[in-house]
């Protein structure tokens, strides 16, 4: 038996962390699972399972339902899809839905009871999530079941979406015992809800449970993440041939940097401009240290790049402060009410400053401003001695 | 800039040039009543020197001379910088401006149209304004010196002002000043006008079409925080509404189980309600057996009874009539005796009362003899009582008449007319000892005429006779030969004693003149003679009140008439009597002893005869008991009879009858039994069954309508669910939220610039305030001193702004500041006046200025106009000061100044 093992696609999910990116990168969700398809006809798989958490939400759009059954329904072989706690198996649920119920979809199979369901060589043991939260371990059903069945000369997969016990969390979330496999004699157990790709290994070293992990990247600092799993299993009982699958398609990188003296903000622009751009990359700057006043403009200029030539990009300059010791271009300041407050100004930019703040003086704006007399005075240089 | 003249024409009420000059340098006072052109003329100056001539619109036609076409004209001389020059200026009608300067004793041309007026702005560092007439703004130093008619407050000045007022007043620190703002001069403006761009005046963002992306980015999200509400609402709703479906169709299934349970219940209910009507039924039907099994034995029983019952019955009545009958006859005996008795003492008895009555007479008629032998010894002592009687008050009513005949004065008028008499004789005599006293003893016998004195006229004296003369306060006495005499001495005591005595006199006069204005003697004879009345009255009163005896005559009167009333009602009743009256103690002693015993003998008889009477009616008594009681058992006996009849009327015999009854006895045992197994069978079932039954079917009923409502909930519910799912709720809030993160940042980007832009400016103003507020100090020293010369210590020091306002004052007693407006107008305006004045002075530095007064100190009074005009004629060795006043009058202490009346000059040039 061959069969494509893929979760999470969270299809509707929300990208406020993306800014003007986020309807890209929905669409780009679209995409991955399109590849999930050709990938899965590509590898000749005769079974797709989709492990929960298809869709982000029950809100979601209805056109999106019809595009995902439409997607899964071209899948030339049976697809296995159960529910997971962000799309559970309620009144108005997407499962409601008649795209589920098309002829042209008449391959797709949501399992919508703890019913054994037969495929192809094979039986498929669905758990579909109820609720969004519950504390009850999904696949109990199959190892209470597995004892009076009498498939036992089937490959027998499983399918559910929890967290395998183990993984730190302050309240159970639909906890699945590290030996479910063995505890439902399963031949597989195809995971949702976490969205790296994570594969177990059972005491027989044979990997018989895995997450898949989301089919593309949701955030950044998500770890390996963008895969199916590709499950070949030649026998009842014999250990499944577990293969990645890349499926996702969007970059999500973050560049941390440090600016130390003049000219590290150009630095890193320069480490940008460098970088390959593209309309599926994310990239997140996070600059941290000391501020010159002259790196204002670069700071700008790095926005810009950041902007135009990347799918979504943010530069985090919230851990900048200005530099203490650059004080030579107040000295060349006519003496007078615009060298006083840019003196004042500099203390109120030290966040450490105690005098008196005037009203919405922070260090921040403080910060600003001072930037601003210092941009205005660059430009008006010609009006200076 | 020192004003030599003004020349005006076809200027509003000005129609012909009118000429005021020249000044003075030090103080002109233009003066005339109200509408003579005061104001008028100031603003002609005004816009001689500052406006461009060839202004145009509406706004300069005002100027024109009311009803002509002449076009507005003015020419100003005046001397700057040592140099005498003449401003000509022409507007409206071909506009035309000329600047010239003497020269060699002659005004020589120096500019004319635009750099005329650029010039003669120059003076006044005036700004040119953006269009039409200048405003106060554009006055440049003027909007210092000079203070048209009620703005003697000085108001915002123009930032180029402020700054040209810091750089004259500076010195060297301002020097320095001056320098770093003409190099910073254009940073600050690029910060002001950064800040222009996006707040107003007012420091609030700017709207419309000029706001800054702040304000539209705040109303994008708004827009889409709106959005976010909205969805999240409609997310909200979709949740809540999956959540009733679920709960709907929990409801639903437990409603079904409900209802299958209730059904169940229902049948058993119904099955035991059925058996339970069964048993009731036939319990019924028994019941009624037993009724009639029992109804039957008890009615013959009963006959049975009640036969054996009536003949014992019958049995005892005839022999209680036999008795009966036996008893009649001695009674009848006992009755005949009884009656015999009664009738012979009831006869006694009547004999004894007749005797008793006669008796009674008798006692009567002696009573009357005594009581006429009493009458008669009463009536000869009544009369002569009330002869004594009749007596005594004749006396007595003498005695009051002689009393009341005499009149006299009782002790107490006496009392008084003594007290009067004394008070005139001890007034006669201090008027004595009062009066002044001459004494004369004449040689020679002579006359003397008393002139003044108490007994004035002529009077003979004779020789070495001293002769008295009294009187006050003066004696004059003419004495023949010898000549006049005149004693005096102090004046008022004599008077005063004089009006007492005859006061005295008078009083006296009053109390004697009753009883014939004799003296006091004379009083008290009659006085006596009254008492001696009186106790004699007294005599005959205590004589009358003796024979009354307590008694008044009436009773007397009365008693008598009585007394012959009683005497002629016996004798008329006994005729007899009148001649020979019978012993009536005599008939008394008689009738009382023979009603004695009569009264005995009616007591014994009557006891007797009472006795007799209760033995009779007692006999009568017995005799009717025994007939009724016969006649009682008589009719019992037949009643008893027919009764008896009636029972055996049937024609069966006793053993029939006992039979029967046992047969009926056995019957009525048996439905007993039958109706007590029927009640134990009922024992079983519980009384509410019925009411189970009828509980269990409402309940039922109630879920089925549970089930109902619990589907139609749910239908309504999934309809409302379908409906918001379609709607796609969650992918509406994802795009409401992702819009709103992602104007986010630019917001918070935007935000910071313009917060730093408003830090900036703020901060670059506050250090250029600090820096004026230093250079503006020995103006408001000065200033200080002016308006404590004025209105002393009590308002302390003026307080300037940054913008060289005077704003506020410092009263020690407040122990802060006062702002302006808040101290009375007279001070305000001291305040404002000085301000202008240290201000000018100070201008006035390096050249003699002009300050321009139109109509000020309206409110001061006369003390501090006084001394305000001391500190203008001080002011004028350096200022040269124009006044505009409808008032010179008030200004006439300053002996220095000049004075011009505008209403003769304005005569003069239109009869010119």
């Amino acid at each position: 038996m061959k069969l494509v093992h893929t979760a999470d696609w969270q299809i509707g999910m929300k990208a406020a962390h993306t800014g003007t990116a986020a309807s890209r990168v929905r669409e780009a969700r679209l995409d991955a699972a399109r590849n999930v398809i050709g990938l899965a006809r590509e590898r000749g798989a005769d079974l797709l399972i989709v492990a929960g958490d298809t869709f982000e939400d029950n809100g979601v759009d209805r056109l999106l339902v019809q595009k995902i059954a439409d997607i899964l329904a071209s899948f030339p072989g049976q697809v296995i899809v159960i529910p997971g706690n962000h799309d559970p198996l309620v009144p108005g649920s997407v499962w409601e839905h008649p795209a589920w119920r098309s002829a042209s979809a008449r391959n797709v199979r949501v399992a919508l009871g703890e019913e054994p369901i037969e495929v192809p060589g094979g039986w498929i043991l669905p758990c579909p999530a109820r609720e969004k939260h519950s504390a009850s371990d999904p696949t109990a059903w199959i190892a209470r079941a597995a004892a009076s069945d009498g498939r036992g000369n089937a490959i027998r997969l499983g399918v559910a979406h929890g967290t395998v016990e183990g993984v730190r969390q302050d309240e159970p979330d639909y906890p699945i015992p590290r030996d479910a496999a063995q505890r439902g004699k399963l031949d597989y157990l195809a995971l949702g809800h976490w969205h790296s790709t994570a594969v177990y290994s059972g005491t027989d070293g044979a990997q018989r449970m895995a997450y898949s992990g989301t089919h593309e990247t949701t955030k950044f600092g998500e770890r390996d993440s963008g895969n199916a799993l590709l499950v070949e299993i030649s026998a009842p009982g014999a250990p499944p041939r577990l293969t990645p699958l890349r499926t996702g398609s969007l970059s999500w990188i973050t560049l941390d940097s440090v600016s130390r003296g003049p000219g590290d903000v150009a630095r890193v622009r320069q480490e940008v401009e460098a970088m390959e751009a593209g309309e599926r990359v994310l990239l997140e700057v996070q600059l941290e240290g000391v501020l010159h006043p002259g790196d204002g403009a670069e700071l700008e200029r790095l926005e810009e790049i950041l902007a135009a030539r990347f799918l979504h990009g943010r530069l985090d300059r919230s851990h900048l402060i200005l530099a203490p010791a650059d004080e030579a271009w107040l000295e060349r300041l006519p003496p007078g009410p615009l060298r006083e407050a840019a003196a004042r100004l500099r203390d109120l930019a030290n966040p450490a400053f105690h005098g008196p703040r005037p009203e919405g003086a922070t260090a921040e704006t403080a910060r600003a401003a001072l930037l601003e007399l210092y941009a205005l005075c660059e430009s008006l240089e010609e009006a200076l001695p | 800039l020192i004003l030599q003249s003004i020349t005006v024409g076809g200027w509003r009420c000005f129609a012909s040039t009118v000429r005021v000059g020249p000044l003075s340098e030090g103080i002109n006072v233009v003066h005339g009543p109200n509408g003579t052109g005061k104001s008028t003329l100031f603003e002609a100056m005004a816009r001689g020197l500052l406006d461009d001539h060839r202004v145009s619109g509406k706004e300069p036609e005002v100027l024109r001379s009311w009803g002509r076409f002449l076009p507005p004209s003015v020419c100003v001389e005046f001397l700057h910088q040592g140099a005498a020059y003449r401003l000509t200026k022409r507007f409206l009608d071909e506009p035309t401006a000329k600047l010239e300067r003497r020269e060699n004793g002659k005004f020589r041309p120096l500019a004319e149209g635009e750099a005329a007026v650029r010039q003669a702005r120059s003076i006044l560092a005036a700004a040119a304004p953006g269009r039409g007439l200048s405003q106060l703004r554009n006055w440049g130093l003027a909007q210092v010196l000079w203070a048209a008619q009620g703005s003697l407050a000085i108001g915002q000045l123009s930032e180029d002002v402020v700054s040209e007022l810091q750089g004259r007043l500076g010195g060297v620190e301002a020097a320095v000043s001056r320098a770093a703002e003409r190099d910073g001069g254009l940073v600050e403006r690029r910060i002001e006008e950064l800040y222009d761009a996006a707040f107003t005046a007012k420091g609030k963002l700017r709207e419309g079409k000029d706001a800054p992306r702040l304000v539209q980015l705040r109303r994008e999200l708004e827009s889409a925080e709106t959005r976010e509400r909205e969805t999240l609402d409609a997310q909200a709703r979709y949740e809540d509404s999956v959540r009733r479906l679920q709960d709907f169709r929990a409801l639903r299934d437990q409603a079904g189980r409900d209802a299958d349970a209730g059904r169940e219940a229902f049948s058993r209910a119904q099955a035991r309600s059925q058996e339970r009507a069964r048993l009731l039924q036939a319990r019924s039907e028994a019941a009624t057996r037993l009724e009639l099994e029992r109804r039957k034995h008890d009615e013959l029983s009963q006959r049975v009874a009640e036969l054996s019952t009536i003949r014992a019955g019958l049995k005892a009545g005839e022999s209680r009539l036999a008795e009966l009958e036996n008893d009649t006859l001695p009674a009848q005996r006992d009755l005949e005796e009884r009656t015999r008795d009664e009738a012979r003492l009831k006869a006694a008895r009547e004999d004894a009362w007749r005797e008793r009555l006669a008796a009674e007479e008798a006692l009567r008629l002696a009573n009357e003899a005594r009581m006429l032998g009493a009458a008669r010894a009463r009536l000869p002592r009544v009369e002569a009582r009330l002869q004594s009687v009749a007596d005594a008050s004749a006396r007595c009513e003498k005695a009051r008449d002689e009393l009341a005949a005499f009149l006299a004065p009782d002790a107490e008028a006496l009392s008084a007319v003594r007290a009067a008499a004394r008070e005139l004789e001890d007034a006669s005599v201090r008027l004595e000892s009062a009066m002044i006293t001459i004494e004369i003893v004449p040689e020679h016998a002579g006359s003397a005429d008393v002139i003044e004195g108490e007994e004035r006229g002529p009077r003979q004296i004779a020789a070495g006779a001293p002769a008295q003369f009294h009187g006050s306060p003066r004696v004059v006495v003419s004495v023949a030969g010898f000549g006049r005499v005149r004693a005096w001495g102090p004046e008022g005591s004599a008077q005063e004693l004089r009006a007492r005595k005859e006061a005295a006199a008078r009083r006296l006069a009053d109390l004697t003149r009753p009883y014939g204005g004799v003296g006091p003697d004379e009083l008290q004879s009659l006085h006596d003679r009254r008492a001696q009345l009186l106790a004699k009255r007294d005599e005959a009163e205590a004589a009358l009140r003796s024979s009354l005896a307590g008694q008044s005559l009436a009773d007397f009167e009365s008693e008598r008439h009585q007394l012959r009333l009683e005497i002629d009602a016996c004798l008329t009743a006994h005729p007899d009597w009148t001649d020979a009256p019978p012993d009536g103690d005599a008939l008394a002693s008689s009738a009382s002893s023979r009603l004695s015993a009569a009264a005995a003998e009616v007591g014994q008889l009557d006891a007797a005869w009472q006795a007799a009477f209760a033995a009779l009616s007692k006999s009568h008594q017995r005799q009717d008991d025994l007939a009724a009681r016969s006649t009682a058992e008589r009719r019992d006996i037949e009643k008893a009879s027919e009764r008896i009849a009636v029972i055996e009327a049937d024609g069966r015999s006793d053993e029939d009858r006992r039979r029967e009854l046992t047969s009926l006895a056995i019957a009525a045992q048996a439905a007993v039994g039958a109706f007590e197994a029927i009640e134990a069978k009922l024992a079983d079932f519980p009384e509410d069954v019925d009411r189970d039954l009828a509980l269990q079917s409402t309940a039922l009923a109630r879920h089925e309508e549970e089930i109902q409502r619990a589907r139609e909930a749910e239908n309504k519910e999934a309809g409302r669910l379908q409906a918001l799912a379609e709607q796609g709720t969650y992918s509406a809030l994802s795009a409401a939220q992702e819009e709103k993160a992602a104007l986010l940042p630019r917001l918070e980007r935007e935000e910071l610039r313009l917060a730093a832009v408003r830090l900036l400016r703020d901060t670059v103003r506050a250090a250029r305030d600090e820096a004026r507020a230093v250079i503006a100090g020995p103006v408001e020293r000065t200033a200080s001193g002016i308006l404590e010369r004025v209105a002393g210590r009590r308002l302390g020091r003026i307080g300037f702004s940054s913008a060289f306002q005077p704003d506020h004052v410092a009263p020690e007693l407040a122990g802060g500041a006062v702002e302006l407006e808040r101290v009375s107008g007279g001070e305000r305006e001291q305040a404002h006046l000085a301000a202008r004045i240290a201000l000018a002075t100070f201008l006035a530095r390096e050249e003699r200025q002009l300050l321009v007064l139109d109509d000020v100190l309206i409110a001061t009074d006369a003390a501090r106009l006084t001394r305000m005009l001391g500190v203008l004629e001080e002011a004028a060795q350096r200022l040269q000061v124009l006044v505009f006043t409808c008032h010179p009058e008030r200004y006439r202490a300053l002996t220095q100044a000049t004075f011009f009346d505008l209403a003769e000059l304005a005569d003069a040039a239109a009869s010119s």
